[in-house]
């Protein structure tokens, strides 16, 4: 292209310009009017930088006579009044129209004010001073304020959805959107191969089974030394019983030989107090729990208490076969009644276990008690001697507990040699019940009070 | 839905023994609600009984369709298991299969290391997060949220937003949370429990004004403060 051409091209561009000023500023001057005009770009570049605004200024301060102040009035009137009207072809009341405007006062005030206290020439590179540091919060102020604005629009378009009851689109970066995807896939096919649903959200058997199997994996957690107290905890005791009875020069009771006989009572004893403990505690420990609609106090407790019931079954197992191996113990006579008193005493663990959680749960201080309470009944349980034992007129003394019954019965079960002549199954049995019978009573008067953690 | 009849109940609360309701008849039906209340301690026990999660002095609830547990509750996370296996425990008990349930938490919570490791040990954000990311995974048509909802600038948060709000279309939430502004971006309506009687208040906006929203801390400092303005010579 040639320069004519060039200057051709210029010229028609300002022509244009300037026809374009007129008919937007008519009321202004011509000059004044295509100042105007290059301010209207301002208002609308969406751009935060404060650049273009002092390049303006500056260009339109060289442009045009400015040595007083009216006339550098004017054409900050001017400019100004471009800007106007580039924010008025979007959002007057925006935070961006709202920047523009500040960032012009403020660059005019600075301009102005270094005018006046010094001859200035306004060269493309000046900058008044102290600009940056003015701009810096009006910069940080818009943000902060369009920031506020974005999150008031998410919030209408969150209450629109949820009032409409739809899903509401998060946005979520692009490096992300995979990971979404890959979890609701996730979602959708467990969701999928649901067991189907039917009425209760969860059958009680399944939720039964989960919480056996949680609660067997706690026990798996519990120290080691905890899991081998259980079976250096009866260990112990008989050691003890059978040391008193061999110090007597006792080696059978009834036809019972004494390191059998001691096992079996105690290592009973043990079960039947780990159990209750352990149930009752639950009623607090475990309240976390309860925060699943399908789990009562009674049914944590009680799933615990049977989790230990299992873990003696293993105790019983160890403690026989390896006994009866290096020749200490003898081997049950009749496994079916042995197993049937063993897991009888157990219930009555979980029941007392219930009653005393109930108990727990309106007095905090009550646990306290329990062992003291257990250590009494196991005195008249017959865990150390049988009723047969005992002169006729003290017999009532350990016959009234139903476990000294059932000791008695398991005993006899056990040993060919022994049959209890004292221990009567319908009174075990009719306590049983009534102990049962407490104990959901008990629970069911304490539910409500027992609250979620 | 949710339906009270005529539901009594007391409670203890910080020591105080408290009237909660007093012979209630009352049916909530499906919607998005946030829990409002005068006093904020109450909220977490209001909760338990509209959500079945235990029954009342007299009177019985009824609700219809399924219910989350408490999310967010910090407390239901006091255990010596393994995330792993309490995620396995939820799985079991909504009969969903474990391994898509332990995939799901894993990918969606920021420290899936932790999932191997005792509950107890975890920092608190993480079970926090393991917390909500597991109560997406069983469907349900009650939604119990009792706690703020995750709402910090994270690769977790995001995700988890959105699953849940596609979790929550055609369902019931009841919203107890400590930030007004999450009960506009998740409710629709209040549920405001005051002087032991339930309300459905339809404009939350109004509502989060009538009942600002305090945190327990201050509302029983409320209490143990009592007098001190009148000068009562009782309080040194």
């Amino acid at each position: 292209m040639s320069k004519t051409e060039d200057r051709i091209a210029a010229w028609r561009a300002r022509r244009e310009q300037q026809n374009a000023a007129r008919e937007a500023h008519g009321d202004l001057p011509l000059h004044l009017a295509v100042i105007a005009a290059k301010g209207e770009s301002l208002g609308a570049s969406g751009d935060e930088s404060a650049e273009p605004i002092l390049a303006l200024v500056l260009e339109s301060l060289r442009s045009e006579r400015h040595e007083t102040v009216g006339e550098r009035r004017r054409i900050y009137d001017a400019i100004a009044r471009g800007v106007e009207r580039g924010v008025d072809r979007g959002d007057p009341q925006s935070d961006y129209a709202e920047l523009r405007r500040r960032q012009l006062r403020a660059i005019i005030r600075l301009i102005e004010a270094d005018a006046r206290s010094r001859m200035v020439e306004f060269t493309p590179d000046y900058v008044p001073p102290g600009l940056a540091e003015t701009l810096k919060p009006l910069v940080k102020g818009f943000r902060r304020r369009k920031k506020l604005s974005d999150q008031k629009e998410v919030t209408r378009a969150r209450r629109e959805a949820i009032l409409a009851d739809e899903a509401y689109t998060i946005a979520v970066p692009v490096d992300e959107e995979s990971d979404l995807l890959q979890l609701r896939e996730l979602l959708a096919q467990a969701d999928a191969k649901r067991v189907a649903r039917t009425g209760a959200d969860y059958p009680n058997w399944r939720a039964l089974r989960a919480l056996l199997r949680y609660q067997f994996v706690l026990l798996k957690s519990e120290s080691r030394v905890a899991l081998l107290w259980t079976l250096i905890g009866p260990a112990v005791l008989m050691a003890l019983l059978m040391s008193v009875y061999f110090l007597a020069g006792v080696h059978s009771v009834l036809n019972m030989d004494v390191p059998t006989f001691s096992m079996i009572g105690t290592t009973t004893w043990f079960m039947f107090r780990n159990v209750i403990f352990r149930t009752t505690a639950s009623f607090h420990a475990q309240r976390a729990l309860l925060n699943f609609r399908a789990y009562s106090p009674v049914v944590v407790g009680v799933t615990q208490g049977l989790i230990y019931m299992a873990a003696y079954s293993v105790v019983y197992v160890a403690l026989i076969g390896g006994g009866y191996l290096a020749g200490i113990f003898t081997l049950p006579n009749n496994y079916p009644g042995v197993i049937f008193w063993i897991i009888c005493i157990g219930f009555a663990g979980l029941a007392v276990g219930v009653i005393f959680g109930s108990i727990s749960v309106v007095w905090h201080y009550f646990p306290r008690f329990a062992p003291a309470i257990e250590r009494a009944l196991q005195m008249v349980s017959s865990v150390i001697l049988v009723s047969e034992q005992l002169p006729v007129e003290y017999r009532p003394i350990v016959l009234w507990s139903p476990l000294s019954h059932a000791e008695q019965l398991l005993r006899s079960a056990y040993f060919e040699g022994y049959k209890s002549e004292d221990a009567d199954p319908t009174y075990f049995f009719v306590c049983f019940g009534f102990l049962v019978l407490a104990a959901m009573i008990s629970q069911r008067l304490v539910r409500s009070r027992s609250l979620p953690a | 839905m949710i339906d009270l009849f005529s539901v009594s109940d007391e409670c203890e609360v910080f020591g105080r023994e408290v009237v909660l309701f007093d012979g209630l008849d009352f049916r909530l039906p499906p919607g998005r609600y946030a829990l409002l209340s005068h006093s904020p301690e109450y909220r977490p026990l209001v909760m338990d009984i509209i959500g079945g999660l235990r029954p009342p002095r007299q009177g019985w609830v009824e609700i219809e369709g399924s219910v989350s547990w408490p999310i967010g509750r910090a407390a239901m996370l006091r255990s010596k298991a393994t995330g792993i296996e309490f995620v396995y425990l939820v799985a079991d008990l909504y009969g969903i299969e474990r391994d898509y349930a332990g995939e799901f938490v894993s990918s969606l919570i920021s420290r899936p290391e932790y999932l191997d490791v005792s509950l107890y040990v975890w920092p608190p954000w993480v079970r926090q997060e393991f917390n909500f990311a597991l109560g997406l995974v069983p469907e349900f048509d009650i939604y119990l949220v009792d706690s703020q909802i995750p709402s910090d600038d994270s690769r977790f948060t995001r995700l988890w937003q959105a699953l849940f709000e596609q979790r929550l279309v055609g369902k019931t939430l009841i919203l107890s949370a400590a930030r007004p502004k999450q009960m506009l971006d998740y409710c629709a309506k209040a549920l405001v429990f005051d002087d032991g009687q339930l309300e459905i208040e339809t404009d939350l906006e109004q509502c989060l004004e009538r009942f600002p929203i305090r945190s327990a801390r201050e509302a029983v400092g409320d209490i143990t403060n009592a007098g001190v303005e009148s000068g009562a010579d009782f309080l040194f």
